[in-house]
């Protein structure tokens, strides 16, 4: 069921371009393109397997574009609310990854951009991922007690910082600090055991108006 | 590498800080905050810092400074080859266009799913120092080998602090403001 099904309210909002009606809509959604964007898909019909973004930088500037197309004050315009909206949403985010596969030079046909597609199932762990969750589980455990409550809150539970704030009776920017403070510390874990990988190197620097 | 918020919510999707980052990216684009709305608290900001400065018989503080907090206008860059077209042994320019309290720039540049860092230039480097009043910046970037020819996305990071490449990745996730431009390598 389409998040507006008997929210004339929220519609109008979102048409309005309200940010806090984008935001309803964008959270009520948002897991399910991260799954499409993450996992790719097939197109059972052709056989064609599309796969999904390969590391986390584009997987967020996947989701990012399909919420920013989707959420253009036109195609705003241009929903009726009552059409699926997950729906579109998906094939938005279908449209980008083959996109994505056509400029890598493969061919995927245009009656394949029509088709339904069959999410691609979470592939298993990879033991790096194993190994850095073991750190973190460890480092975790050593945090004092109301960082340990701010993992669960904000990370696990996945609560805003208001909510967050309000459960742990500090301010939202004591939450931001500290929640900061958890991830650097973290990171900090990560690359001393190792598990932290540095970037490829750059290329040539040159000084402007010594070539 | 994976996100520290996605370890330390133990799943392997996008984290609910990601998660608001993306937001914030998304709502910056299609319904950015009306801009009569900082003008007119910059405004009685200035008004504010001006009558305070009257007051304690301080003229030469706090006027500028409110007003070039304000950041009315986005910071920005313009980036070129030279020679053009670009292509292998070009040269990257950047023209830094910064508007509030940006004083070091940080860039790198996207394709597909590889990113080639500029600016730090190293693993343990910072961003660079804004040129004074924006312009050119000193140190330009060869194209070498490690740009095959196509198209790629350069993100420029503006920031009041230097930043490492990890601050970056994380003012990035937090949903610091990226100005993108596109380059097209032959």
């Amino acid at each position: 069921m389409t998040v507006f099904a008997g929210e004339r309210s929220l519609l109008d909002a979102f048409r309005r371009g309200d940010r806090a009606a984008l935001a309803t809509v964008y959270y009520h959604y948002v897991d399910d393109i991260a799954a499409i964007v993450r996992h790719g898909f097939s197109i059972p019909s052709s056989g064609v397997r599309v796969r999904g973004a390969t590391d986390e930088a584009t997987e967020r500037d996947l989701i990012q574009e399909v919420f920013a197309r989707a959420f253009t004050p036109r195609a705003r315009d241009a929903y009726d609310g009552i059409r699926p909206y997950g729906a579109y949403l998906r094939r938005i985010a279908k449209n980008l990854l083959i996109d994505r596969v056509r400029t890598a030079g493969r061919d995927i046909s245009l009656e394949d951009d029509d088709a339904d597609i069959a999410l691609e199932a979470e592939p298993p762990e990879p033991a790096e991922w194993v190994e850095q969750r073991r750190e973190t589980a460890a480092y975790v455990a050593s945090l004092a007690p109301v960082l340990r409550q701010l993992v669960k809150l904000r990370f696990e539970d996945e609560l805003s910082q208001d909510q967050a704030a309000e459960a742990l009776g500090v301010s939202r920017r004591r939450v931001r600090t500290l929640e900061a403070r958890i991830q650097k510390g973290l990171r900090k874990v990560l690359r001393r055991a190792g598990l932290w990988q540095e970037d490829r190197p750059a290329p040539a620097l040159v000084r402007m108006g010594t070539r | 590498m994976t996100e520290p918020s996605r370890l330390l919510a133990g799943r392997r999707g996008p984290s609910r800080v990601e998660k608001e980052a993306i937001l914030d990216g998304v709502l910056a684009r299609v319904a950015p905050r009306p801009r009569w709305g900082r003008r007119l608290a910059i405004g009685a900001l200035a008004a504010a810092g001006a009558a305070i400065a009257m007051i304690v018989l301080q003229p030469s503080a706090p006027r500028d400074e409110l007003t070039a907090r304000g950041g009315a206008l986005p910071d920005g860059f313009e980036v070129s080859c030279v020679p053009a077209p670009c292509s292998a042994g070009s040269k990257l320019v950047f023209d830094l266009a910064p508007t509030g309290d940006a004083a070091y720039f940080a860039a790198y540049a996207r394709r597909d799913d590889a990113l080639i860092w500029y600016f730090p230039s190293t693993a343990k480097g910072e961003s660079r120092p804004v040129p004074r009043g924006g312009g050119v910046l000193d140190t330009g970037i060869v194209l070498g080998p490690e740009h095959a020819p196509g198209a790629y996305v350069i993100e420029g990071v503006f920031s009041s602090e230097p930043l490492d490449r990890a601050a970056i990745r994380t003012a990035r996730a937090h949903g610091r403001t990226v100005v993108t431009r596109q380059v097209v390598v032959q």
